[in-house]
């Protein structure tokens, strides 16, 4: 499902114009974000939990040019959904 | 940093960011992450932008062991909410590190500890200023060193040649300093002509040594006499030189002696090994440490090889016994004895190369008592000792000679270990009387 397709449905069901969820979307989204930037790890409940996850820096190999390159260690957001959430996915 | 936010931060974030009152912040959250679960159960991905995509995922059923009891059970699978942060996110997290992370690469001073990584923007911005810090620090550091060096360059210029030529003071461009260096010259000079001196006398005094060692080597090698000759004319050569080369005739000298005393011992070692030597090595003195080495290794060497003669020896005789058992009891009673008794299995044994084998034996063990008989011929016995191990495999030849005390039955038990075989020697062969046989005749072997 699509972006647009997601927030019509939010605006269903909040009765809100379709341009004020857009709104509070990116606004939400961009709590969120925040929230991880800063190191925290941002909780929702029945939902899930996002985490700012640090992938080390690695060495990589190289074979036509022979030659290690260190790849800069990097920063994901990772997403564990909560286990009410999987609990009720796998009800049936 | 690290803190946990909970739904209800993010609300307040919404609030404030948006501008909307809590409540409507809550509720609209509250559809929001209902809608994506809502879409989630349908088994649809769904796609939020600036965030990610959720997918739900299946994972099947997988075999374990549970520890404890050793038992295999089967985990159930399930479905799970899969996430992938969209680029934008990554890049945005990344952007604020990735500065820092680069000029630590650089600084080489980047840990592992991926805590101190963190992506917190005031970090980040610390990292920043310290490494633009530590670069001012660096070039506040350098810039003295490149005055130094642009305001005094004349010193250092001068200072090289003082490495070079050592203990001369001076400086070159000074009307002093010529004078300096004059003295130094000098002292040089005076210093020279003194090795001089020592080189001459050190020469006067190997040239007495050398008489000496003339005389003691005249009745041994006469070689080793005109080489001392050669070395002296060398010498005198060198003499003739510069201080630096002074050392020389002194080292040779010393050499000198030192070969004396070696002369004397080699000489000694004649006396006492009272063998022919080999022809006495070259009087290098590099060479006399190896010469003394040889007489050493060819003592070990023989010694080596008539140990390994009587053993064997004692292994051939080991392996007669066996085949002899019931016949000769006596020989393998008695191994511990190899040397006193060595002509005992010669005698009962027919085969051609038993009595060889015995006499090298022999011979090695005459060797072994008398360390001092030094042989050239030390490195023969070797193949034979070879050829002799090798010979029993064969075994079986074609005809048999009788000797003395030997029967048929003896030589049934020998060639094919039982007595049974005499019927089929007694086919093959025709005598006179099978049960006494003549010394020297010739029995087939079926």
């Amino acid at each position: 499902m699509t972006n647009k397709e997601f927030l019509e449905k939010v605006s269903q069901k909040t009765n809100l114009e379709m341009d004020k969820v857009k709104d509070m979307s990116s606004s939400l989204v961009g709590a969120v974000l925040e929230g991880i930037a800063e190191g925290n790890s941002v909780t929702i409940q029945g939902f899930g939990s996002f985490e700012p996850r640090v992938k080390a820096s690695r060495r990589i190999y190289n074979p036509t040019t022979k030659t290690y390159l260190v790849v800069p260690e990097k920063t994901t957001l990772s997403y564990k959904m909560s286990a009410a959430l999987k609990s009720q996915l796998n009800k049936q | 940093m690290n803190e946990k936010l909970s739904f209800q931060n993010i609300i307040d974030k919404l609030a404030q960011g948006s501008g909307v009152s809590k409540k409507m912040a809550e509720t609209f959250s509250k559809a929001f992450f209902e809608t994506i679960i809502e879409v989630l159960s349908t088994g649809e991905s769904i796609k939020i932008k600036g965030l990610g995509t959720f997918k739900l995922v299946e994972v099947g059923d997988r075999e374990s062991v549970n520890v404890s009891t050793g038992m295999r059970i089967v985990i159930p699978g399930y479905k799970k909410v899969a996430f992938t942060a969209e680029d934008s996110v990554v890049e945005e997290l990344n952007a604020q590190t990735e500065s820092a992370v680069r000029t630590e690469i650089i600084g080489h001073t980047e840990s592992t500890d991926g805590a101190e990584k963190e992506s917190e923007k005031s970090v980040v911005e610390n990292k920043k200023d310290a490494v633009v810090e530590e670069k001012e620090v660096a070039v506040s550091e350098k810039t003295p060193d490149i005055e130094t060096l642009i305001q005094v360059p004349e010193p250092e210029q001068v200072e090289k040649p003082q490495d070079s030529f050592a203990g001369i003071d001076m400086l070159i461009s000074t009307p002093e300093s010529v004078e300096d260096v004059r003295q130094q010259y000098e002292e040089a000079k005076a210093k020279m002509e003194a090795a001089v001196e020592e080189a001459r006398k050190a020469n006067a005094e190997k040239l007495r040594l050398e008489k000496l060692l003339e005389r003691l080597e005249k009745n041994v090698e006469p070689e080793v006499v005109a080489q001392t000759n050669l070395t002296a004319e060398v010498v005198h050569i060198d003499e003739e030189d510069s201080t630096e080369k002074q050392e020389s005739p002194e080292r040779v000298v010393a050499v000198r002696n030192e070969e004396k005393t070696e002369e004397e011992k080699r000489q000694e070692a004649f006396n006492r090994v009272m063998v022919e030597q080999p022809k006495p090595q070259e009087p290098e003195p590099q060479e006399e440490q190896p010469s003394k080495k040889n007489v050493w290794f060819t003592i070990l060497i023989v010694l080596l090889v008539a140990v390994l003669g009587v053993f064997v020896f004692l292994i051939y005789r080991n392996i007669e016994a066996v085949e002899q058992v019931p016949t000769t009891t006596t020989q393998p009673a008695k191994p511990s004895k190899p040397i006193a008794k060595p002509t005992k299995p010669s005698k009962p044994s027919t085969k051609p190369v038993a009595p060889k084998v015995d006499k090298d034996s022999l011979a090695k063990a005459q060797k072994a008592d008398s360390i001092k008989n030094v042989k050239p011929e030390k490195e023969t016995p070797k193949p034979e000792t070879s050829k002799v191990k090798e010979e029993p495999k064969p075994e079986r030849p074609k005809t048999h000679v009788m000797q003395r005390g030997e029967s048929l039955t003896r030589i049934s038990q020998k060639y094919y270990g039982t007595k049974d075989s005499v019927r089929a020697i007694l086919r093959i062969n025709t005598f006179a009387n099978p049960d006494n046989i003549p010394v020297g005749a010739v029995v087939k072997l079926p």
